[in-house]
């Protein structure tokens, strides 16, 4: 029983992390109509540079405000150099173009900081363990993450619900050649939700640091689990993401917990079963 | 920035309205002109490389590569596909291969017999999921599907070595009363013109495959599916046969891959499908010799780099970006457009 408390509070947090990746290629998707491959090495940036902030600062604190608002100047700056030429084009060029991206970004990030991972040190003030009254007692940083991870995607959700800009970009998921008619100056909303989208897998990477430290390949298997989430939650789907991300999360540790043979299949025969019987994902549209 | 439906052609002319064949040409498909030249463009390709390349179990894999990447290019060229987990076909035929070698019998064709048989059958399961939903879900479930082979591999390792793989995998022997060894490190000849007789066939009933109707039908549904639908063709079954070509022949290539380096395991099998995609691209998708073109191109550029400088993939990935940006028709499709294009200059000039 402790060992399941403890246990599925851990897929809880691997979860959380997984819905922030999912939820940045999701909103990517809509809008930009393109499935950004490089997410996960622009996530094993941003961990990166968390952990040469960490280093040179002593926590994560700085970073957590820093890696976001760098990587969105990343993003932004992708998006209008190398990722609009793109737009005229097949879907598929685009999707094979971030895929050479993958590669740069990792051998890059080999070059200057070596094959070899980074530790980074979770911040002090929450080195310690709380007790939850049932189970192991569990490290606060754990219930950090999730607490951001929450604030991150309440704060995603509001700003597409309540705002302005918000609203712009749920109309041109829609439908964007409607949103340009109207005068609106599309090509500005493309580049924000690329840069918001890859901030998003910024601030996953630096609260995954901590966790499990930094390497040049982190991004390469979260990615995977990520399209598996986004498929099982359905493309385009806000809670959809969250719930199939949380769910796969947890399936996976439970698994580990009583058959770890099978965990790293749990995912994908999910994804099978979903694709099989609904195959617009569980809380897809269309 | 306009945003039509419709892909700008290559050379500029308007393609909306043109039936699916026609746009096939104008994007530089060039399918009436390389048909079956192409046969012999691969004839002269593997006779180039035979007396060039020192390396010999490198040369056998510049004609293996070239074939799995020509088979993934039916897929990414042809139908429009890109499949981000070719890499499970190639496992699966290397796996089957060695099973069958060590376990079974030392006949090459058994071997691929086997490898081939059930890769298609496997591949018929594993469309049947993927082409659910085709673009981008495809490129996602395909690369799920190879991430969970590798997973298998690696967990069941009562049949599949897991991390140490299938090693000692005893020499083919070719049969039919001949006797002759498959050993490609005593007698690298005799494997290298094997491989080459089997990429030849394999490749020509590639060639086939395209020009047949159906390969037609699978060109008009990259164009424009509904239009192909409203045809009145099964889009889906159409997609899903390729799928099956395309694995087996990744599969047949894989098991060669067993059988040149006498060894299966999870190390250079399941982290091909990137590699061979970079091949494809860089050689041009707009043909099946680009892609031969393209592998032969990549391992040349492997061996070298890799000899001076570590970091090599970064300049791979960064050649392969230019590609994508500049030059989507890859190596070969660049060559196929200019180099008619300067003969005519010159006609008309003198």
């Amino acid at each position: 029983m402790d060992q399941l408390v403890s246990q599925l509070l851990l897929g809880l947090v691997s979860g959380a992390l997984l819905v922030l990746l999912a939820l940045g290629l999701n909103l990517i998707f809509g809008l930009l109509e393109f499935i950004n491959f490089s997410h996960g090495a622009l996530y094993m940036v941003g961990a990166y540079v968390a952990s040469y902030l960490a280093a040179a600062t002593g926590s994560i604190w700085l970073a957590l405000l820093v890696v976001p608002i760098v990587m969105l100047l990343v993003g932004a700056g992708l998006e209008r150099t190398i990722i609009r030429p793109m737009y005229g084009r097949d879907q598929v060029d685009a999707l094979l173009l971030t895929f050479g991206l993958t590669y740069v970004l990792i051998e890059g990030i080999r070059m200057i900081a070596g094959s070899g991972g980074r530790r980074v040190r979770a911040p002090e003030l929450l080195d310690f363990q709380v007790p939850l009254g049932i189970g192991r007692p569990i490290p606060a940083y754990l219930l950090f993450v999730v607490l951001v991870v929450a604030l991150v995607v309440g704060g995603l959700w509001l700003f597409l619900q309540r705002t302005d800009v918000g609203l712009v970009v749920r109309a041109g998921i829609r439908d964007h050649v409607m949103i340009r008619a109207l005068g609106v100056r599309f090509d500005r909303y493309r580049t924000l939700v690329f840069a918001i989208g890859v901030a998003v897998a910024g601030i996953a990477g630096v609260l995954t640091g901590p966790i499990t430290g930094v390497y040049p390949e982190m991004g390469a298997d979260i990615l995977i689990l990520a399209f598996v989430v986004v498929v099982v939650g359905g493309m385009g789907s806000f809670w959809g993401a969250v719930a199939a991300g949380l769910l796969i999360g947890v399936l996976v540790s439970l698994t580990t917990l009583y058959a770890s043979v099978y965990a790293g299949i749990v995912p994908f025969v999910l994804m099978i079963l979903v694709m099989t019987f609904r195959p617009r994902g569980l809380l897809g549209a269309t | 920035m306009t945003h039509v439906t419709t892909t700008p052609s290559s050379d500029g002319t308007p393609v909306e309205g043109a039936a699916p064949a026609t746009l096939a040409r104008v994007r530089g498909s060039r399918a009436a002109r390389w048909t079956w030249g192409q046969l012999g463009l691969l004839l002269v390709l593997a006779v180039i490389v035979l007396f060039t390349v020192p390396n010999p179990s490198l040369a056998i894999g510049m004609l293996i590569y070239g074939l799995w990447a020509a088979g993934l290019n039916l897929l990414v060229g042809y139908g429009g596909l890109v499949s981000f987990g070719h890499a499970l076909p190639f496992a699966w035929g290397g796996y089957a291969a060695g099973l069958v070698l060590l376990h079974v019998s030392t006949s090459v064709w058994l071997a691929l017999l086997v490898a081939v048989a059930s890769m298609a059958l496997l591949s018929t399961l594993v469309g049947a999921v993927c082409l659910r939903r085709t673009e981008v879900y495809f490129s996602m479930l395909t690369l799920a599907f190879a991430q969970l082979g590798f997973f298998i591999a690696l967990q069941w390792d009562s049949v599949t070595g897991g991390d140490d793989g299938l090693a000692g995998i005893p020499v083919p022997t070719l049969g039919l009363g001949t006797g002759i060894e498959l050993n490609a490190l005593r007698d690298p000849l005799t494997f290298f013109l094997f491989t080459g007789v089997v990429v030849l066939v394999t490749f020509a009933g590639l060639i086939l495959f395209t020009e047949s109707p159906m390969g037609r039908v699978l060109q008009a549904i990259r164009e424009n599916e509904e239009r192909a639908r409203g045809c009145g063709y099964n889009t889906r079954l159409v997609q899903l046969v390729t799928f099956v070509l395309a694995g087996t022949v990744a599969g047949l290539a894989g098991g060669l891959f067993a059988m040149l380096n006498n060894f299966v395991g999870l190390q250079p099998y399941w982290l091909l499908s990137g590699v061979v995609l970079i091949m494809v691209i860089l050689g041009g998708r707009s043909s099946l010799f680009g892609p031969v073109l393209g592998a032969v191109v990549y391992l040349v550029l492997e061996s070298t780099l890799s000899r001076y400088y570590a970091s090599w993939q970064l300049i791979v990935g960064a050649i392969f970006m230019v590609c994508v940006l500049a030059f989507p028709q890859g190596l070969w499709g660049l060559v196929t457009q200019t180099v008619p294009g300067l003969f005519r200059r010159r006609r008309s000039a003198g």
